[in-house]
């Protein structure tokens, strides 16, 4: 569906229209959980116009064309990097979330533990950032492996390893007493 | 609770984007379907030149209300190309590095801040808008947010406002370190040609098309910038006489009143300008002057000669606090 709309825009440039209805407000909840509300506005604008500029280029065997817009989104996120590190080491240290000013005790409401809020950002800090952004396109993108394959450009296996790396980086980060379920 | 449902409870999902953030993206986006739709050239040439100009600044050109009903900032003597003064604008621009790079100057600690003082008059088809702008950017923290206090140009004078800085149009950066950060700053080549050659390059990143009204919208910042270095600033001064049609053009009028020297060259149907004092060559201010018409949405029915943004610097220098006056 999405690639047919990409293709006919390629004639009716006015069809891109169609996926901006489709997935901007996907790709603004996205950014504004990574960098906030406000930066959310122009990332989530900027990722539509660069799609539509370089929609010539989008290949159907790349992926599904929501990862691709995941992708140019992640690369404009990604300048962001050291913005967004920064704030997770301080909502590490200071147990409070600069972005969303949300202290610990409700953080640890919706993820069941106490102190969890600041240690799972200070294990988000110091992942890779190639680790970083496959855990949160999955986790916070809610993307498909081959929807984080064709935002990244990696092959599935490589997401795959990836994200296990980074869930066991979660979970070795995190005390006995908040050890996490088995799946 | 497995890994991945921890981390996606550890943020709330957002409520998603304001009415107003949709409206304001699908009227960028439906600017540059309709362009290309009614053929109007693959560059994509009417962009506005507002967005085009954000992306270059490390420190935002604020816009705020309080307009005044004022002369028309048309200036009717710059219709005509200015006569080409190779010698001329060489002479200018290498007296005004050499002051530049005599001036007195210590290393800023990471916690200090740099400080600028500037008078900003813009032009597009909305009418004209006219602040003081002042500003601190942090030396140590590239990704800092400046602070600004900006008040309108009204009579009596306004107070400035901190809280409500104006308008913000600064983009993602596109460098690490960003570009104007005192990071960014000390690693810049001191040779010409290759400063040059850097700031088109990092200019370009993440773009599809080169966009030449960045890169003189850097070289103006870098120039201006309290962070710059002396041995930096006299280097892109002694660059700019590198640019293809450089000339120099006498009684230039910078936003402040003040008359000066200006060395200027025409790109993106533009003619950019860099005032200098005719008798200390210390920089005065800049002008951003249309050339080609039509070109811009944002400037659609102004006529050539019409200065679109004039910069003027009041002040400037290195505190040890935001908000702290030289």
């Amino acid at each position: 569906m999405d690639q047919q709309i990409l293709h006919r825009s390629l004639r009716q440039p006015d069809q891109f229209a169609e996926l901006f209805a489709r997935h901007f407000a996907d790709l603004h909840r996205y950014a504004a959980r990574r960098l906030g509300d406000a930066a959310a506005d122009d990332i989530a604008a900027e990722t539509f116009l660069a799609a539509f500029r370089q929609r010539d280029r989008y290949a159907a065997d790349r992926g599904p064309v929501r990862g691709w817009l995941f992708g140019i989104a992640a690369n404009l996120i990604g300048r962001h990097r050291r913005a967004e590190v920064r704030a997770l080491r301080t909502w590490a240290r200071a147990g409070t979330d600069p972005l969303t000013e949300c202290h610990s005790e409700q953080v640890a409401d919706r993820v069941s533990a106490g102190a969890l809020g600041p240690r799972l950002a200070g294990v988000l800090a110091r992942l890779s950032p190639g680790d970083r952004e496959v855990l949160l396109l999955v986790a916070w993108g809610e993307l498909s492996y081959d929807e984080v394959a064709a935002a990244l450009g990696i092959p599935p296996g490589t997401v795959a390893s990836r994200l296990n790396r980074a869930r066991r980086k979660v979970r070795a980060a995190l005390p006995a007493k908040h050890a996490l379920d088995e799946e | 609770m497995d890994e991945i449902t921890a981390v996606a409870s550890l943020r709330p999902n957002s409520a998603g984007p304001t009415p107003a953030a949709v409206a304001a993206a699908s009227t960028r986006l439906q600017a540059l379907t309709a362009a290309e739709g009614a053929g109007r050239g693959a560059s994509w040439g009417r962009a506005t030149l507002r967005w085009q100009l954000a992306g270059a600044v490390a420190v935002s050109i604020a816009v705020v209300g309080g307009l005044t009903a004022a002369e028309a900032l048309r200036d009717p003597g710059r219709d005509r190309p200015p006569a080409i003064q190779p010698a001329a604008v060489t002479e200018l621009l290498g007296q005004a590095a050499r002051t530049a790079a005599a001036q007195p100057y210590t290393a800023p600690r990471p916690d200090q801040f740099g400080f600028q003082d500037q008078l900003i008059d813009e032009r597009d088809s909305d009418g004209r808008h006219r602040e003081q702008s002042r500003s601190w950017r942090s030396v140590g923290d590239a990704d800092a947010v400046p602070a600004v206090c900006s008040r309108p140009v009204t009579k009596p004078p306004a107070t400035f406002d901190c809280a409500q800085p104006g308008h913000s149009m600064t983009l993602p950066t596109t460098t690490n370190p960003p570009i104007g950060s005192y990071e960014y700053l000390s690693a810049l080549p001191r040779d010409p040609q290759r400063l040059l050659d850097t700031l088109q390059r990092d200019v370009a990143i993440g773009r599809e098309q080169p966009e030449p009204t960045l890169t003189a919208g850097v070289i103006v910042d870098l120039v201006a910038d309290p962070l710059t270095p002396p041995d930096l600033r006299a280097a892109l001064l002694t660059a700019v006489a590198r640019i293809a049609g450089v000339t120099k053009i006498d009684k230039v009028t910078d936003a402040a009143g003040r008359t000066g020297t200006a060395a200027a060259w025409t790109e993106g149907g533009l003619r950019h300008e860099l005032i200098f004092d005719p008798g200390s060559h210390d920089f005065l201010g800049y002008r951003m002057v249309l050339v080609t018409p039509g070109r811009y949405t944002d400037l659609a029915g102004l006529p050539a000669g019409t200065v679109v943004l004039s910069r003027a610097l009041l002040d400037s220098g290195i505190v040890d606090h935001a908000r702290q006056l030289p």
